[in-house]
């Protein structure tokens, strides 16, 4: 079990984590916050980048920066801003981070080859990668974290930059690794996780907000989102008297999605909230 | 209340397996030197930065040439201050490079979790750098005393302490800081502090330099060497330094 | 053994002398193991946690500061730290324990909370509802024979706080149990 234990990061007088604690067991987590918020640097914390300023983080009941190199034998992270050598191919480069990782030769050979194979790159495993394109290098990032197989699996914003066949396709990857592994997925974009988190953290004013299923989380917004079709021009009146989520243009009318305690009044239809919802409720100004 | 204790073979069987799974590798600067040698592999250590070093070696080469054009018999105060002065030439060079590429690529963040973290590959670089950097301080003397008529022994002394004076100070910097205004600013005065000497004592500062006996140098190296063997094993394993030993 | 036998075991380890660890762990192990024991009840489970415990101390023997806390102190404080991490992890509550035969030093004021066996039940699942720092002071406190001034260095408390936050929570236990 990974253990964050309350721990606050300070850049000097800035606080940018203030007390959090959480637990992760076996699972894919989804940490859902706007840019900023924290995200990177919590992650930047569970992958010994960074050291909290007060507080501990603990794997199996040992800190992790004094478990120093057998810690990060049993990590795999992929940080936001992937580097990668242009003139090399990504065999060279997996092989060469194997090698960075303490991993046995031969093993980490035929690894490198099954990898590729899951992140449908084995065609351009000889090509060097300064032909490829961001979603490609993504996917790159995604092999070399799990080279190691690793027990705990960090991507942070892993899927910027992919088309949505590499999303849809992205999601399947991680779903069929999460059975005995921590999996920590970050990210803005919320359609991302809704499906295959167990659980989703969400970070506001450098606080844990929340920690708990998609579920869970969505039935705190049951029975007050509501779905109305207007007409253009009656959309400037209606977003006085209502908090609008979001609009969806079709023709000449406007499908507003809203909160409110008794959107039937108004002739609206009551949905059920997605995560998306719930996180433009409470994100709102900061989002956009 | 009733413990059920494992029998004393139980005991050691599990203390067994504790010692083997807990085991304790040596440490030293030297075992370090082995085991990435042995698990990383040389090449790999030097990867991605063959360029930056290929470039030194023809900077280097441009220098002696240059060196040899320039200096002459009656130049040699000139020459000791520039024996003294320029040694560590070759190794800040490659460091510098393979420092600021390190430090400035996308790739540090992937690196710094992995087994070999970028610190153990600066830590290794170091010294291969160094010895490099004794190896080309050695031939530039010599070509500079085949000009000069100078003692060859007396300058190489006084070069290669430069050269230990330098790295020394370089690590104890890096340590420290851990970013490039180490290297960047310790260079910088370097060259000031010695241009200055030359420019207004450059007589004196010659003939200083050449009048400290052998074996203070000698003395100087070992000393330097030891402690920056010593600092340099501290900085492959920067997190274990964070803790104090019991 | 006495400290300064111990002293150079530990420094006889960290420079990779296995024999010293052997002879360092041999010394502690029943003692762990009985801290184990009492708060699980089977031999085999002790075994596990315990081997886990001493093959951790070996890992990060390197960040022991013998100026901070003895020896000893330390081992507690990553036992301490397994057992909790190994419950939490596998959700299991405490196995329920014989208390008239607990050997706890100060008696008085856990065995006057729970008084029978059931109330020791209900007692070990109002526990593992409260934060880690609370069940590890009652779980030091009760199953080893630390002092609270121990605890509060291996949970990095002042002595005064986990000598308080422990009364608070047996009182807060006995309102619980009486309900």
């Amino acid at each position: 079990m990974l253990t964050v234990e309350n721990v606050t990061k300070k850049f000097g007088n800035f606080t940018v984590l203030d007390d959090v604690s959480l637990e992760f067991e076996n699972g894919v987590y989804g940490l859902i916050a706007p840019n900023g918020a924290g995200k990177t640097t919590l992650m930047k914390m569970l992958a010994t980048l960074s050291f909290p300023t007060s507080g501990k983080i603990c794997y199996c009941g040992d800190d992790i920066l004094k478990l120093d190199e057998k810690y990060r034998d049993v990590i795999g992270y992929l940080p936001q801003q992937f580097g990668y050598y242009r003139d090399k191919t990504p065999k060279q480069y997996l092989k060469y981070l194997a090698a960075l990782k303490g991993l046995d030769k031969k093993e980490s050979d035929k690894r490198i080859d099954e990898l590729l194979e899951t992140v449908s790159l084995t065609d351009a495993a000889n090509k060097k990668m300064r032909k490829f394109s961001g979603g490609m290098l993504q996917r790159v990032g995604i092999a070399q974290a799990l080279l190691n197989d690793p027990k705990i699996l960090m991507l942070d914003e892993p899927t910027a930059g992919l088309d949505p066949k590499e999303r849809v396709r992205f999601r399947n990857i991680i779903a069929s690794l999460s059975r005995d592994r921590i999996v920590l997925l970050s990210t803005h974009i919320v359609s991302d996780v809704e499906s295959i988190a167990n659980k989703i953290i969400m970070i506001k004013d450098h606080k844990i907000l929340y920690n708990d299923t998609v579920k869970n989380i969505c039935d705190l917004l049951d029975g007050k989102v509501f779905e109305m079709t207007l007409n253009e021009s009656d959309i400037t009146e209606f977003e006085k008297n209502y908090h609008i989520l979001s609009q969806k243009i079709e023709h000449n009318t406007v499908t507003v999605r809203f909160i409110s305690d008794n959107g039937e009044d108004e002739g609206a239809q009551k949905v059920y909230p997605g995560l998306e919802d719930v996180f433009l409720r409470i994100y709102g100004d900061d989002v956009i | 209340m009733n413990i059920e204790y494992p029998s004393d073979f139980e005991i050691n069987e599990s203390i067994g397996y504790i010692c083997e799974k807990g085991k304790i590798k040596k440490h030293g600067f030297f075992v370090f030197l082995r085991d990435m040698t042995k698990g990383l592999g040389f090449a790999n250590v030097f990867y991605g930065i063959m360029d930056a070093m290929l470039l030194t070696g023809f900077a280097f080469a441009l220098l002696c040439m240059l060196s040899s054009a320039i200096l002459e018999p009656n130049k040699q105060n000139s020459a000791v201050i520039a024996s003294f002065a320029l040694a560590p030439g070759v190794f800040i060079t490659m460091f510098l490079l393979s420092y600021i590429k390190e430090k400035m690529s996308m790739t540090y963040s992937v690196k710094m979790t992995c087994k070999y973290t970028v610190n153990h590959l600066l830590a290794y670089r170091m010294f291969v750098f160094s010895l490099l950097g004794a190896v080309a301080d050695a031939a530039y003397v010599l070509l500079i005393c085949i000009k000069t008529d100078l003692n060859y022994i007396t300058l190489l002394c006084v070069s290669l302490s430069s050269l230990f004076l330098f790295s020394l100070v370089l690590i104890f910097a890096v340590l420290r800081f851990n970013s490039i205004f180490a290297p960047v600013g310790l260079l910088i005065i370097w060259i000031i502090s010695n241009g200055t000497l030359w420019l207004f004592v450059g007589d004196f500062y010659g003939r200083f330099l050449q009048q400290i006996p052998i074996w203070i140098y000698i003395v100087f190296a070992i000393m330097a060497a030891a402690v920056y063997i010593n600092r340099l094993a501290a900085f492959s394993d920067k997190r274990r330094t964070i803790y104090v030993n019991g | 053994m006495d400290a300064v036998q111990e002293k150079r075991l530990i420094k006889n380890t960290l420079k990779g002398d296995m024999q010293s660890a052997d002879k360092l762990i041999k010394h502690y192990y029943k003692e762990i193991y009985a801290y184990v024991y009492r708060q699980t009840s089977s031999k085999e489970t002790s075994m596990d946690i315990t081997q886990e415990i001493f093959i951790s101390v070996l890992n990060t023997l390197h960040t022991f500061d013998s100026k901070k806390a003895s020896f000893r102190t330390w081992l507690y404080a990553v036992a301490s730290n397994k057992i909790y991490d190994y419950y939490r992890s596998k959700r299991i509550v405490f196995e329920p324990f014989d208390i008239s035969e607990i050997e706890i030093a100060d008696e008085s004021d856990f065995t006057q909370v729970v008084e029978t066996h059931e109330t020791a039940k209900d007692a070990m699942r109002i526990l593992v509802m409260q934060d880690k720092q609370i069940q590890q002071i009652v779980g030091l406190k009760i199953f080893s024979s630390l002092t609270f001034r121990e605890i509060g260095q291996i949970l990095q408390l002042n002595e005064n706080t986990v000598r308080t936050k422990y009364y608070a929570v047996l009182s807060k236990l006995r309102k619980e149990l009486e309900k």
